[in-house]
């Protein structure tokens, strides 16, 4: 095992990482952990964004939205008012072939609000980025939807190798835009693809998701709340 | 007569080893060749365009590293005695040459070999990555082979992601058979693609044999081309009644949207499946009345 720690991380940022990797965890206190790390992260990226009127889009996964990214949001809206959501429900698939493993995360449902096309920072939020498919797939779909000046990719706890394999995904004028905000880098992976000590395995089963479809039929308080706001305005 | 006696005759002994010597160093180079493998998906999604919308009766065999002088890949239509060959060059210092052992002489070679061999159109075509570079070498195409040969400009790309972000040829070619335009249904037909290829590209391969494995496996993220089942009449009166819901199916996918496209999606499945018979079958069960209690059987 071989962690090394951001210098943008806390003591209590410290706290909630070892909450996140100890699967003695509960359920709620799992989830709480996320929120709480959100909230410290949210309150690095204030520090980096600057006190100024910014149009920001917070960008994350179904399983993500009701605690982590609620957390980064909730940061954010303590300097910025406009913080605008996009959220994505991706499905993960290996695809076994003779010669190679691939992987694929294609979007099959998305919820995004209208004013993210005019954020000027994209801040795209992920519990854990390892092998970074998730993290690609999303950033693709928005950056042709949307002209951000700056990428924010943020994450508690990251892979050594992430950052290198995200960037090696996009053109160099967009991977030039990246700027990284994480807590924890992790060396070790497992073959199932979660790291050590990571998050504690997958966000999906210690959220208490049985498997990726029933993730995949969950919509986050966080998208409904927002959803029904935005719905009742028109 | 095999090729390599016919090589012997047309040319001579030394040609011979050049030319075997040559298949060698291909078979070696070929594990890892992300430049080749990329270009070929887009000449395979070309093929499998044309097959999908019945542009071709023929079949075309395409292969990697074949018995040949310009030999990167070779796409065989049998049937009209067309063959096109492409040599792949992803470095600055691409020249045609002069004499034996160079692009301009493979060419050259590959040509005369071809008409021997009975096959009545040849191609040859040179990929190169570097745009000031393919139109120095246009520029100066020899005139020995200038009737049947030409460069084309290919990118280098690290990944298939960023290929489809920086080249709009390619992503145009994966937009013409994926069901969908959205970059994340093009990255997985396009990575698809790329496993079912390198599992058998040093092998002489039917396209549409490939793109019928293609086609049989899921996902695949091709475009249904097939007459379409239409959607149960109960299941378009559920969906009629979900206030400011609406769907849409295009190349055989069922996509939808709320509230303007503020929440949408697409079941991942062709409606011709029997998982999506399966999905109409829950919505007509559960009797969905808002969309609250649709969203969750959208999958």
């Amino acid at each position: 095992m071989s962690r090394q720690f951001s210098e943008d991380v806390s003591d209590v940022g410290k706290q909630y990482l070892d909450v996140l990797a100890n699967d003695k965890t509960r359920v709620s206190d799992y989830a709480n952990a996320l929120y709480e790390l959100g909230r410290e992260l949210g309150n690095v990226l204030c520090h980096k964004i600057g006190h100024r009127d910014e149009n920001i889009c917070v960008a994350c996964t179904v399983e993500d939205a009701d605690f982590l990214a609620k957390g980064v949001i909730e940061s954010l809206n303590a300097l910025y008012s406009q913080v605008y959501l996009a959220c994505f429900w991706n499905q993960r698939q290996q695809l076994l072939f003779a010669q190679q493993t691939l992987s694929i995360a294609p979007i099959i449902r998305k919820y995004r609000e209208p004013d993210v096309d005019n954020a000027r920072i994209l801040v795209i939020v992920k519990s854990v980025i390892s092998g970074a498919c998730v993290v690609k797939t999303n950033l693709t779909y928005l950056i042709q939807e949307m002209n951000p000046e700056v990428i924010f990719v943020v994450s508690p706890v990251i892979h050594s190798q992430a950052i290198g394999k995200l960037e090696q995904e996009f053109p160099k004028a967009i991977s030039e835009k990246f700027q990284y905000v994480y807590f924890a880098e992790d060396s070790e992976k497992l073959e199932d693809g979660n790291l050590v000590p990571g998050i504690g395995g997958s966000v999906y089963q210690r959220l208490g998701f049985k498997d990726q479809e029933d993730k995949n039929r969950f919509t986050p308080d966080l998208v409904k709340t927002r959803r029904e706001q935005l719905v009742s305005e028109v | 007569m095999n090729i390599h006696k016919q090589i012997e005759d047309l040319f001579d002994l030394e040609t011979l080893r050049y030319f075997e010597k040559k298949q060698t160093g291909g078979m070696a180079n070929q594990k890892g060749s992300r430049y080749e493998d990329f270009f070929s998906i887009m000449k395979l999604a070309e093929l499998f365009f044309l097959l999908m919308n019945n542009r071709v009766e023929r079949d075309i065999e395409i292969r990697a590293q074949a018995e040949a002088f310009v030999d990167d890949l070779v796409i065989s239509d049998k049937l009209h005695s067309n063959q096109h060959h492409f040599q792949l060059k992803n470095t600055d210092n691409v020249n045609w040459g002069q004499g034996n052992k160079t692009i301009s002489d493979d060419f050259s070679k590959q040509k005369q070999l071809n008409d021997k061999l009975g096959i009545e159109v040849t191609r040859t075509i040179l990929v190169c990555s570097n745009q000031t570079r393919v139109e120095s070498l246009n520029q100066k195409l020899p005139n020995a082979i200038h009737e049947f040969a030409k460069v084309l400009f290919f990118p280098e790309a690290e990944t298939l992601n960023q290929l489809i972000l920086q080249h709009p040829v390619f992503k145009q070619t994966i937009e013409n058979i994926c069901f969908s335009h959205d970059s994340d249904k093009l990255q997985a037909l396009a990575i698809v693609i790329l496993g079912h290829w390198s599992d058998r590209k040093t092998t002489v391969y039917s396209a549409k044999e490939l793109l019928s494995e293609l086609q049989e496996t899921f996902p695949n993220y091709l475009a249904v081309t097939s007459e379409m089942a239409d959607l149960l009449p109960e299941v378009k009166k559920v969906f009629a009644n979900i206030k400011n819901f609406s769907y849409f199916i295009e190349n055989g996918y069922l996509s939808w949207k709320y509230a303007g496209g503020l929440d949408s999606g697409t079941i991942p499945y062709p409606v011709n499946s029997e998982k999506f018979s399966s999905f109409q079958r829950a919505v007509i069960a559960k009797h969905p009345r808002q969309f609250s209690e649709l969203e969750g059987i959208l999958l």
